[in-house]
């Protein structure tokens, strides 16, 4: 009886060290996908910055245009009333954007929800958009309509999109103007999966580099620690996805990923 | 000499006097539709007669575009950059003074502004009356 007793209270001990360990492992693991994305976010920042700017460039402009229109003998009540409307939505259009920011700047663990991920896509493409119009780069978008909704973190699978266009996007500076080409599809694929893939122009990857593309502190730029790849194949796997990258037949690469979805 | 002006920092706290004498058009190439609308708005409400264009090919698509007094170009434009457009107009025999209207401002951008010989660079978002003000102004030199 006594050894039986002890037996059940080292194995209580066990158990809560591995409990311990676990939750250490998810905790950094966290910790290191928060910082990755964060300086994701810094590479956004004037692309953000520009995004408000216009909402808030038009409440000036439609605000100080009421004034004026106010401060006549016989105002035009009905477009000051316009104006008005065109002022709120502005504020909401800027207050989207910071809460959009906001969602990615939270520190969260893994937490699956069902995600639109067209959705998402789209979400992502218009942070980096007036980025990618300042770099002379077309943005396409082939998103399958019946699409399903995955069982995703919405917030860490912006990461990896987030991560994936940008690359696509440093990769064609070097490419002329008119060819720069960034093109995010998504489609439904056999097993239950979905696959977005992010296509560009770029230079491509060296073919014997395929496999240590997503190894940590593998990188082409001159800035960057060369972590974001292999932060996003961590979440790709903890979907229970995959991610791989091709070279393009007439230049450039493709990087696509699998997750899984719910349902038919 | 190129007039830059700086974002505004705090609300213009008056009303704005018409300057306008004539009826002066007023070309508007602006992507971001409600920056276009507002700007437009102003624009009108200070008595100018405005046209308003969304991006670079519908401008160059106009067999109008060089009947202006000015041109209120933004910067960055879906199919082409507002200063591409600008070369592209003078080709045509366009001559109106240029206001350059940007919500991303840096040396670049300022460096461009200044070898199209642009009449006034604005840093979104800007005080009304600075861009009346320089609309008016460059309308006038172009009389």
């Amino acid at each position: 009886m006594a050894v039986q007793t002890v037996l059940i209270i080292a194995l209580l001990v066990q158990n809560r060290r591995y409990s311990r360990a676990r939750a250490d492992v998810q905790r950094q693991y966290a910790e290191i996908t928060h910082a990755a994305r964060l300086a994701l976010i810094g590479e956004i920042t004037a692309s953000v910055a520009h995004e408000v700017t216009q909402p808030l460039s038009a409440i000036l402009s439609n605000v100080e245009t009421a004034e004026l229109l106010l401060s006549q003998p016989q105002p035009n009540v009905p477009m000051v009333r316009e104006i008005l409307k065109d002022v709120r939505q502005d504020d909401l259009r800027a207050d989207s954007i910071v809460r959009r920011l906001r969602t990615l700047l939270r520190k969260r663990e893994l937490q699956l929800e069902d995600v639109d991920v067209n959705a998402l896509a789209s979400s992502v493409l218009s942070l980096i958009l007036p980025d990618a119009v300042r770099r002379n780069i077309l943005i396409r978008t082939a998103l399958d309509p019946a699409l399903p909704r995955a069982s995703a973190d919405p917030v860490h699978l912006q990461q990896v999109l987030l991560n994936l266009v940008i690359n696509a996007m440093d990769s064609m500076m070097s490419t002329p103007p008119e060819n720069r080409v960034l093109e995010v599809r998504t489609e439904r694929s056999p097993g239950a999966h979905l696959t977005v893939t992010v296509l560009d122009k770029g230079e491509g990857f060296e073919p014997s580099r395929r496999d240590t593309l997503f190894d940590s502190f593998y990188t082409t730029k001159t800035e960057g620690l060369g972590l974001g790849l292999s932060i996003a194949r961590s979440i790709v796997r903890l979907h229970g996805g995959a991610i791989w990258a091709e070279n393009r037949l007439g230049g450039g690469a493709a990087f696509a990923f699998t997750l899984p979805f719910k349902g038919p | 000499m190129l007039l830059i002006v700086a974002p505004c920092n705090r609300v213009y706290e008056g009303s704005i006097r018409c300057s306008v004498k004539h009826v002066t058009t007023i070309i508007i190439v602006e992507d971001d539709s409600s920056v276009n609308l507002a700007v437009s708005r102003l624009l009108e409400a200070s008595g100018f007669d405005v046209r308003s264009f969304t991006s670079a090919g519908a401008l160059l698509a106009d067999a109008r575009a060089c009947d202006a007094d000015c041109l209120v170009l933004d910067v960055h434009l879906p199919d082409m950059n507002g200063f591409d457009l600008q070369r592209k107009l003078v080709a045509t025999g366009f001559t109106a003074p240029v206001v350059v209207i940007t919500a991303h401002d840096d040396a670049m951008h300022r460096r461009a502004a200044r070898d199209i010989g642009a009449f006034a660079y604005l840093t979104k978002p800007f005080s009304s009356l600075s861009l009346v003000d320089a609309v008016s102004r460059a309308a006038a030199a172009d009389r």
